[in-house]
């Protein structure tokens, strides 16, 4: 649940001012008071994650402690008080508590104007879903903000625009066959094969959903003149876990290696100590895009398979040379992304799945009655998507497919398109926007679903 | 520098008038057009309109005003809508009355005792994609959708709703979106064409007197309809088409006399005027009268309209002369309605129009109930022979026209077996 209407906007002020006033309090205080620093840093890390603890984690603990409870016969259980998730708590308390540390380790001066700091951790682009600022970037940029050039502004549109196909077109398109068969899968009956579709397509509605803000927010703000930090890179076309984790979210997945993974000992430590503290990265991680055991569940099995990769690097090696492959090949390279986009869908079952039980049952279904059949022929077009609808979303994923590869190997299409003549790029422009208003799902029909990492 | 400002300028420009003609163009063709078939003609109108008929469905499919025309020259437009509550009706009355402000306005008060302020927006849609967004159709959508932007947005801009339709154009629909889309005839009624009994419970008629307590948005709207009415000059009459109601409705629909009392407008409460027979007037079980219950409900409406209000007879009246152009296309959608629809007692049925006249040929077979008091209502009309010569079918009806004596349609039946229809 997340806070709605008169609820958010009376609490949500609240709490970002709260979060922005320790915060540059403590980061005045530790420049102040050197001896202090650690102290100050604690307390205030305190306070500003606790405001996350309390919001998102109560009810979880609390149901934790109701379920151990239920375990005895006479053991009262306790309210579950239902509090609603301010939006985008998850990521200003980040921002946040990263100038903090950052502060107290002296890669930063403590920012001594409360207004551009403010501004730090409101920055409405960023705000709701990241991407997860680092004052050392952020901040200067804000501070002393340039007049945006119509060069810039134009390439911030073009990078909304983008953000809004992928939104629109691609993960709004996709969530309806996912909506459908995830939310239908028992009733329906469905096949095997038309779940492993849905799990694929989730992952590409998370993708573009997430992505897709990302890139709406960067372009708000280099059409501001700021430049926001890059958050995805082509991740689907990871070769293995640990690749797509520095390709995937990278705003936090480089906040939790900076501030948790490396303070935990990162890999200047023993191998057990190193597996340990990727568990323990990937648990955090999995905790903190929501307060449940799937949460959980996705993060702890993010973190065995990067650990499994880990420990099972030298035998593949061994594997590969034995076999005389050649590792360099295109072939095997895509070979790899192919294993890897099987395993990072197969942890997203329970990422989106309706509980954890749901997802084990979603796995057995597959299994049980796969046939591949029914994604082949017109019944596909009995999952939420009629046949121009799939072929839309068909034809929107090669557009992505290629933009990735793009990206992939350093080419960026925004800059080669504002390279192009004049009359091309409007004709460009124009002909998107107007194919995203017409093909978009938003409005009423489809009950567009709202950004996926609003929630978290 | 100034001519890059220039260049950039006029580049801004361009890419927004594409963007512009882009969405105006998906705005056209993905836009559902079952509110302009019916309400375009209203809009299209050169003449007066006098009268506006404004309610429920039982409004649509209840009034006739192509029939009103021809039997009594008065001009009316059939504004009502499916599901549509008296809080809408009052606000489509004063959109409409900005294109055509009536001298009577109509309304249906079957509805008012609905708790809902306003209908479905599926529903809404069909009474108000038609009228272009003003200030006054701003005013209604805030007024019947208060808490719900959605709506609000979709009802003002409809293209938020409709450009999801891209996966339904044709070259039909696109070229239509141009060329213009076939309209109504019937000046915004409808015809629903079937005979059905009426359903369980619903036939009995309490005593007008029995009343029950209605306090409900429809009851404020019917005083704001009345209140906007006089302020406008426009003559306000309330009316209750006949249906077969359930006691609760009926009794609620008697509570509106002791309003319309107190703000000394009309009443016509059709429950009790003895007009229609639900054995043979109604479309469906619960709630629609078909054509020929229509026709009697409109005949009994003209003469009242004629009798108590100021209404210009137009029929003579060369201004009006489009109207007669209208009518004849109305009678050719009665003939294709005569000859598409089958069914012994749907024939007969349709066959209730002064336009036509049948003789009805029976060779071993007796008409039903239903089917006799048919025949029974269309008196003069028809001709029953018996006969031997049927061979394969049982019935056989022979439709004319009364005007030239044209036949329009032979249907044979065999055992109460529509056999086949002959168009002429």
């Amino acid at each position: 649940m997340v806070f709605t209407s008169t609820a958010f906007f009376l609490f949500f002020p609240i709490l970002l001012a709260f979060c922005t006033l320790v915060t540059f309090a403590a980061g005045r205080s530790m420049g102040e008071r050197g001896q202090e620093k650690k102290k100050i840093l604690v307390i205030a890390l305190v306070l500003t994650l606790s405001v996350l603890c309390v919001f998102k984690y109560t009810d979880f603990a609390l149901q934790i402690l109701n379920q151990i409870l239920s375990l005895f016969p006479s053991g009262n259980l306790l309210r579950e008080p239902g509090i609603a998730l301010p939006i985008g708590i998850s990521f200003f308390t980040l921002q946040a508590a990263g100038y903090l540390v950052d502060v107290y380790r002296g890669r930063i001066p403590a920012e001594r104007n409360i207004i551009d700091y403010a501004l730090f951790v409101s920055f409405f682009p960023q705000l709701l879903a990241g991407p997860i600022g680092r004052a050392k970037s952020l901040l200067p940029q804000l501070k002393n903000p340039k007049l945006p050039s119509f060069r810039t502004v134009e390439k911030g549109f073009l990078l909304f625009l983008w953000g809004a196909f992928l939104k629109l077109v691609i993960a709004d398109r996709a969530g309806v066959f996912v909506d459908t068969v995830y939310d239908g899968f028992e009733a329906g009956g469905y096949a095997g094969s038309v779940i492993v579709l849905a799990v694929i397509l989730f992952g590409l509605q998370l993708y573009c959903d997430f992505y897709g803000y990302t890139m709406m927010a960067a372009g708000c703000a280099g059409m501001l003149g700021i430049e926001l930090a890059e958050n995805f890179s082509a991740p689907y076309l990871s070769a293995s876990v640990q690749e797509f984790w520095r390709r995937w979210h990278i705003s936090l997945s480089t906040w939790f290696r900076d501030y948790l993974y490396i303070p935990l000992g990162g890999s200047r430590c023993s191998r057990a100590r190193k597996y340990g503290n990727l568990m323990m990265v990937f648990l955090v991680s999995g905790l903190w895009h929501g307060a449940s055991w799937s949460f959980v569940f996705w993060g702890a099995l993010n973190g065995l398979f990067l650990v499994l990769e880990e420990m099972l690097q030298p035998f593949w090696h061994r594997v590969g040379a034995v076999l005389r492959i050649n590792t360099a090949a295109a072939s095997f390279r895509i070979f790899r992304i192919l294993i890897n986009c099987f395993v990072i869908n197969f942890t997203w079952i329970f990422f989106r799945g309706n509980g954890l039980a749901a997802s084990l049952r979603m796995i057995q279904r597959i299994f049980a009655s796969f046939g591949p059949g029914e994604i082949m022929g017109a019944s596909l077009a009995s999952y939420g998507l009629d046949s121009a609808n799939l072929l839309v979303l068909a034809a929107a994923l090669l557009v992505l497919l290629l933009a990735d590869l793009a990206k992939y190997t350093g080419r960026c299409l925004s800059d080669w398109l504002l390279a192009q003549n004049r009359l091309f790029r409007e004709l460009v422009i124009a002909g998107t926007v107007v194919l995203i208003a017409v093909i978009g799902v938003w409005g009423g029909t489809y009950n567009a679903s709202g950004f996926i990492y609003f929630q978290f | 520098m100034k001519r890059k400002i220039t260049v950039r300028a006029v580049s801004i420009l361009f890419t927004a008038s594409l963007v512009l003609a882009g969405i105006f163009f998906f705005a056209r063709v993905t836009k559902r057009t079952d509110s302009d078939f019916k309400t375009d003609p209203f809009f299209a109108e050169n003449t007066d309109v006098d009268v506006l008929f404004l309610g429920t469905s039982h409004v649509i499919n209840g009034i006739f005003p192509m029939q009103l025309w021809k039997d009594f020259g008065i001009t009316s437009y059939n504004l009502g809508g499916h599901g549509i509550t008296i809080a809408t009706s009052y606000w489509i009355l004063r959109n409409a009355a900005e294109y055509h402000k009536p001298k009577v306005a109509v309304l249906d008060v079957s509805l008012a005792e609905s708790e809902y302020l306003a209908p479905s927006a599926e529903w809404a849609h069909d009474s108000f994609d038609a009228f272009p967004l003003t200030k006054t159709k701003a005013l209604a959508v805030q007024d019947l959708y208060p808490d719900d932007g959605e709506t609000q947005q979709e009802l003002l801009y409809p293209f938020v709703l409709y450009h999801s339709r891209w996966s339904e154009l044709s070259g039909k629909s696109i070229k239509e979106a141009f060329t213009g889309i076939e309209m109504t005839t019937e000046k915004g009624a409808e015809s629903r064409i079937s005979v059905s009994a009426p359903g369980e419970g619903r036939d009995t008629l309490i005593p007008e007197s029995k009343v029950r307590e209605v306090n409900t948005p429809g009851m404020e709207y019917i005083r704001k309809f009345v209140s906007y009415c006089r302020e406008n000059d426009i003559e306000p009459v309330l009316i209750n088409v006949p249906y077969p109601a359930t006691a609760d409705e009926q009794e609620a629909a008697n509570a509106i006399t002791a309003l319309a009392e107190e703000l000394s407008v009309p009443y016509l409460n059709l429950q009790y005027a003895s007009l229609v027979d639900f054995d043979t007037d109604l479309y469906d079980a619960d709630a629609h009268l078909n054509p020929s219950g229509a026709r009697k409900v409109t005949d009994y409406l003209g003469r009242w309209l004629s009798e108590n209000t100021d209404l210009t007879d137009h029929r003579d009246d060369a201004a009006y002369a489009s109207w007669d152009a209208d009518y004849e296309a109305y009678r050719d959608f009665l003939k294709e309605n005569i000859t598409a629809y089958a069914g012994f007692a749907i024939n007969l049925m349709l066959l209730n129009n002064e336009n036509f006249a049948g003789t009805l040929e029976l060779s071993g077979y007796t008409p039903g109930k239903v089917e006799q008091k048919l025949i029974d209502q269309l008196g003069a009309a028809i001709t029953v022979k018996e006969t031997d010569a049927g061979g394969d079918w049982n019935a056989r009806l022979t439709i004319t026209d009364k005007e030239d004596g044209s036949t329009v349609a032979v249907k044979t039946y065999g055992s109460l077996t529509f056999l086949e229809s002959t168009a002429q």
